[in-house]
């Protein structure tokens, strides 16, 4: 069973939402007010949080920003149609992905799942391999999916469940290009729509704890229309990351 | 005449005009009308009355030279000048004869005239008046007698003369008065015309302030006001001026009002819409295949809802956020040939195609989310209506016009088309040309208004109107950005 935390004002909808929810497995706890929201957030209990941006008293960003301060819980928005700037603003805060609201409940237990698939541990990303992945090293960069832990020369990274996922596609395909359909498909676990940012935004969250720059070039390029390339440092450059 | 700065100069300068042409002819008629006429006559009577005074003296002056020699005359001569103010030279075959005195060349001159002529010559020097006679002296030798009459006296005895000539009365003047009135006159013209232009651009300047105004107004800026300086003024214009900007904040207030109305019911029927999805859900997991017909239905009338909804929010934030729009540089080419392969796909359904013919590459700047959904908007319509197994046509060229660099794209349909009347309110927001077919195909009634909205925040516009052969053509019209040739 899954825990999963609502954080909407709207009782009736958290009501039907945990009639809905349960029979997929999924155990909700529905919370009306931001405050509370925050701190059971940060209980740790929980696999994941649904956060409706539009709260009355303290707003969805504040709550998203409680909860970014003290843990790496998927988050899971729920923004006003038509509001674009409110997407941008929660992934840029480390939201995990953004549903519309209204949505179809189907669409939000397809976005729970493609969470839920990031998060855990020993998924098997290469079909037919049949067992867990491996560790991922890159440069000074080094992922392990099965502990799910980055460590960058050393130091260990603080990554969300999105960031993690997009990274570690980055690295399996080090100085390729990965396109942002692919990414979209492999990390968000859907297709974008135009004018979709989030993986964009995901991208420069990286960047930002990352550093921009690996040696004298850009740790992660842009490749204008198509995609996005982690490069390759210049001593491993040509081969295949290295497996460990 | 286009505006009414020119009318009101022209006419002012007419006026002034007219009015130093009416000046000349009551001048004209005044100087040249019978009172002239009197005039003339009494200056004729007193050339003669002159012409025998001046023989008298000859007479009197031959004889006393004849007896009394040059000491005599000039004794003469001098009594006349003292009593009668009249300076006399006397000529005999055009040389002074007499007296010891300085020459003058003007009576020099115009004894030679008399002398010539035979009859009394009169010059009107202004200061002085000049005469000049031919008399025969005793023995038939030829005297010619010049007096000038100078000084104050002069207005005293005679009026001002006119020169002489072969014409009399009003037309014999009309050439020497108006070539005296022809400076004065375009002096009046000139002087007349610079005031009137001031004039006609002071009375002007406030209205054409107001236009601006309210083209602004009518362009959608909603804060456009008139402004400060018919404030103090306390004519009718600046009046006018302060009403228009009252009616532009109360205008202003109401669609403020009408947004903030339609933005919060839209944001209020997301709540139980959303309750509405997730029941539908509930609903569909708990019942059995009998009802999947009626689920599906309110599914799709649920989505329905949610588009009007989406498409109301984004025409209220059109409305309200023009200033925010983001301005980089799109490619209308790349753009219209994505949305025509988009629709084309939907279309396929439908037994209907979609093609995107670029004539000429086009770059806009401006939001290129808001383009394609202004665009999209129009494709999406053509399908609609376009008949089945037809094709809706996309071009995009280039044009200039009023001097400026535009892009058009024209998406043309094969439907019914739209009435004539009806062309220029398809761009409102829930307008229908026609109900029953418009619930029928499922259109919310705001996508071409968003199109209108959207193509105005470019500086665009967007016209529609009958093909000749059947089927409607919308026409949207963008500023392009790029300045070298496709």
């Amino acid at each position: 069973m899954h825990h999963v935390l609502v954080i909407d004002d709207d009782v009736d909808l958290c009501d039907l939402l945990t009639d809905y929810l349960t029979p997929e497995g999924l155990q909700v706890e529905a919370v009306h007010e931001g405050e509370r929201g925050a701190v059971r957030a940060l209980s740790g209990e929980h696999a994941l949080v649904v956060l409706d941006v539009m709260l009355p008293g303290i707003s969805g960003f504040d709550v998203l920003r409680r909860i970014r301060a003290g843990s790496n819980v998927p988050v899971l928005m729920l923004t006003a149609r038509g509001e674009e700037v409110d997407r941008i603003v929660g992934l840029e805060m480390g939201a995990d992905d953004y549903l519309p609201k209204p949505f179809n409940p189907r669409e939000l237990v397809a976005r729970i799942r493609a969470i839920q698939r990031r998060v855990e541990p020993g998924r098997e990303r290469e079909p037919g391999s049949g067992k867990a992945a491996d560790t991922v090293v890159v440069g000074e960069v080094q992922l392990d999916p099965g502990a799910r832990v980055v460590v960058q020369s050393g130091q260990p990274i603080e990554l969300t469940s999105v960031e993690f996922a997009l990274l570690e596609v980055l690295l399996r395909g080090a100085g390729q290009v990965v396109t942002r359909e692919d990414l979209a498909r492999e990390v968000l676990g859907r297709r974008l729509t135009p004018y979709d940012r989030s993986i964009d935004v995901h991208i420069s969250s990286l960047r930002r704890k990352l550093g921009h720059q690996l040696g004298d070039m850009e740790r992660i390029k842009t490749v204008r229309g198509t995609g996005y390339i982690y490069t390759l440092p210049p001593d491993a450059a040509g081969q295949e990351p290295r497996r460990g | 005449m286009r505006s009414l700065f020119v009318k009101v100069f022209l006419w002012f300068w007419l006026a002034t005009t007219l009015s130093g042409l009416a000046l000349f002819l009551i001048g004209l008629a005044t100087q040249t009308g019978p009172p002239a006429e009197h005039r003339r006559r009494a200056v004729e009577q007193w050339r003669h009355l002159a012409g025998q005074t001046l023989t008298l003296y000859v007479e009197t002056a031959t004889t006393l030279l004849e007896h009394g020699g040059q000491i005599a005359l000039h004794e003469h001569t001098a009594l006349l000048e003292r009593t009668s103010g009249v300076r006399v030279v006397l000529f005999l075959r055009g040389q002074e004869t007499v007296f010891e005195r300085e020459p003058v060349p003007e009576a020099r001159r115009l004894a030679a005239r008399a002398a010539r002529s035979g009859r009394t010559e009169v010059v009107d020097a202004g200061e002085a008046l000049w005469l000049a006679t031919r008399v025969l002296g005793p023995g038939g030798v030829p005297y010619v007698v010049a007096g000038v009459l100078a000084g104050p006296r002069l207005h005293a005895a005679v009026p001002p003369l006119p020169t002489s000539g072969l014409w009399t009365g009003f037309l014999a003047e009309f050439p020497r008065f108006a070539r005296g009135f022809t400076m004065p006159l375009l002096v009046t013209f000139v002087v007349g015309g610079l005031v009137c232009l001031g004039l006609a651009w002071h009375l002007t300047a406030p209205l054409r302030r107001l236009r601006t105004a309210a083209q602004r107004l009518a362009g959608g800026d909603l804060t456009s006001r008139v402004g400060a300086v018919p404030a103090k003024g306390r004519d009718e214009i600046a009046a006018l001026g302060r009403d228009f900007d009252l009616m532009a904040e109360r205008i202003e207030e109401l669609m403020t009002a009408r947004q903030r109305l339609l933005r919060d019911i839209s944001h209020e029927l997301r709540s139980p819409l959303a309750r509405l999805n997730v029941a539908l859900e509930l609903a569909r997991q708990r019942s059995g295949d009998e009802a999947t017909g009626a689920l599906d239905r309110i599914g799709r009338e649920a989505e329905r809802l949610n588009d009007l909804i989406g498409q109301l929010l984004t025409l209220t934030r059109l409305e309200n956020g023009g200033d925010r729009i983001a301005r980089e540089p799109v490619s209308l080419t790349q753009l219209v040939q994505a949305i025509a392969a988009d629709a084309d796909f939907e279309a396929q359904t439908r037994q209907r195609t979609v093609r995107a013919v670029v004539h000429d590459d086009a770059t806009v700047q401006g939001s290129e989310e808001m383009l394609r959904r202004g665009i999209e908007n129009v494709v999406r319509n053509a399908v609609r209506y376009t008949a089945a197994n037809t094709q809706v046509d996309i071009s995009v060229c280039r044009r200039r016009a009023d001097s400026r660099e535009v892009a058009v794209i024209g998406v043309r349909d094969r439907g019914p088309g739209v009435p004539e009347d009806a062309l220029s309110r398809m761009f409102l927001p829930f307008y229908r040309v026609a109900d029953a077919r418009d619930r029928q195909t499922g259109g919310t009634g705001i996508g071409l208004a968003i199109t209108e909205r959207a193509v105005r925040l470019h500086d665009g516009t967007v016209t529609a109107g009958n093909a000749p052969d059947g089927g409607l053509i919308v026409e949207i019209v963008l500023p392009v950005a790029d300045r070298a040739a496709a």
